[in-house]
């Protein structure tokens, strides 16, 4: 019992880093990938295909790689960014061309009459997307982008690879140092807590949100 | 003094290599009501989208109230709602929106008449057309019937001068 008093605050202090990834990384990336989104569904083949080059590049490779060319490679060109600007730039990427293609789903699934009802009454392009067409989509594709976010808080894990202390490093470290499995467990327990938190949290929204859709 | 509300000249409209009308002529005047009768695919829909604005790159003139009104301006265009309103065969209520948020979201956007007249006026309809108790209901809460009354409302709120309903059959 007492092991596990000594080796808590040490895990603690890796799952700061672990809320902080998945925080900056949450909140840079959907903002991002809603005009991903936006750009992918375009007409113009100048926004369209850059955009499908760049979700195909991300979708195609392991988060882990795309990191490790951020923090190792990028150097190499002159462009330095310290560790964790590093991995939050290359979360943020990975994870806005991953939230744009659920989206696009989302887009093109709404009905066209929804476009065109806006445009008789006279309503802008910009309002029938903030108004029309975003809420449906954000409503169609919750359940996938609830996944999206939990699957974020345990790729967080990956941020060792630049040598930042996360939970999972944290109770690496722990457990090398007192012979024990016990700090991996704890990991565990926590990363399932913050997980049904955060379903919890989900479901309320979705809740509160998705009443409508029949 | 011309009491034409409404003017139709050379109308055509083809997508790709299909023409769907070509070179239709015909005028509606004041106050008149007017049925246009034809076959599945003869055109009726794609004949009212496009005198609302949702058929880009037709050819002919629409007169309005005598003036011509080019529809590939997109100034033009972005007034149009006023002139002319659709009541779509589907409906195509806002599925996310209550019944009074479906019918004041356009004239709120304008911007252009306080909220509380909007809003009262959007009441008096809901009444006259019994709707008064569903106005805080979704549009997949009501009967055909009644979405219907709902499209018709939220055609009106904008004051057109023209009114087009798309094979609105009484619903009951």
């Amino acid at each position: 019992m007492s092991k596990i008093f000594d080796i808590l605050p040490n895990l603690l202090r890796g799952l700061n880093y672990t809320l902080i990834v998945f925080g900056l990384t949450l909140l840079s990336s959907f903002p991002l990938s809603l005009f991903v989104a936006w750009g992918r569904v375009s007409k113009n083949k100048l926004i369209q295909k850059p955009l499908a080059t760049y979700i195909s590049i991300m979708r195609g490779t392991p988060l882990l790689l795309q990191i490790i060319f951020v923090y190792y490679g990028l150097p190499l060109i002159g462009i330095i960014f310290d560790r964790l600007t590093a991995v939050i730039i290359a979360f943020t990427l990975n994870y806005a061309a991953y939230f744009a293609e659920i989206l696009r789903g989302g887009i093109q699934s709404i009905d066209p009459g929804q476009y065109e009802a806006c445009q008789v009454t006279g309503i802008s392009t910009f309002n029938t997307y903030r108004y029309i067409i975003i809420p449906q989509v954000l409503s169609r594709t919750f359940t996938a982008i609830s996944n999206e976010i939990i699957t974020l808080v345990k790729d967080t894990s990956l941020i060792y690879v630049v040598g930042i202390g996360e939970l999972l490093h944290a109770a690496k470290i722990q457990a090398n140092l007192h012979v024990t499995l016990i700090p991996y467990l704890l990991a565990g327990i926590i990363y399932f807590i913050i997980i049904l938190i955060l379903t919890k949290i989900l479901t309320k929204i979705e809740r509160r949100f998705v009443l409508y859709e029949r | 003094m011309n009491g034409k509300i409404l003017e139709v000249k050379n109308l055509t409209v083809s997508f790709k290599k299909q023409t769907i009308f070509q070179n239709i002529n015909f005028s509606i005047d004041k106050k008149q009501v007017v049925t246009i009768l034809g076959n599945s695919g003869a055109g009726k829909t794609t004949l009212l989208k496009t005198l609302n604005g949702l058929v880009p790159n037709y050819r002919g003139d629409i007169y309005i109230n005598n003036d011509l009104i080019n529809l590939n301006d997109k100034n033009v265009k972005r007034n149009h709602a006023k002139r002319i309103g659709l009541v779509f065969q589907d409906f195509n209520l806002y599925p996310h929106l209550t019944v009074m948020e479906n019918i004041t979201l356009a004239p709120r956007l304008q911007k252009e008449r306080p909220l509380d007249e909007i809003d009262s006026e959007a009441n008096e309809w809901l009444m006259k057309l019994k709707l008064d108790n569903k106005k805080e209901q979704y549009p997949h809460q009501l009967s055909g019937g009644e979405k219907q009354r709902v499209a018709i409302i939220r055609a009106l709120l904008l004051n057109p001068k023209i009114l087009c309903f798309d094979e609105n059959q009484p619903q009951h």
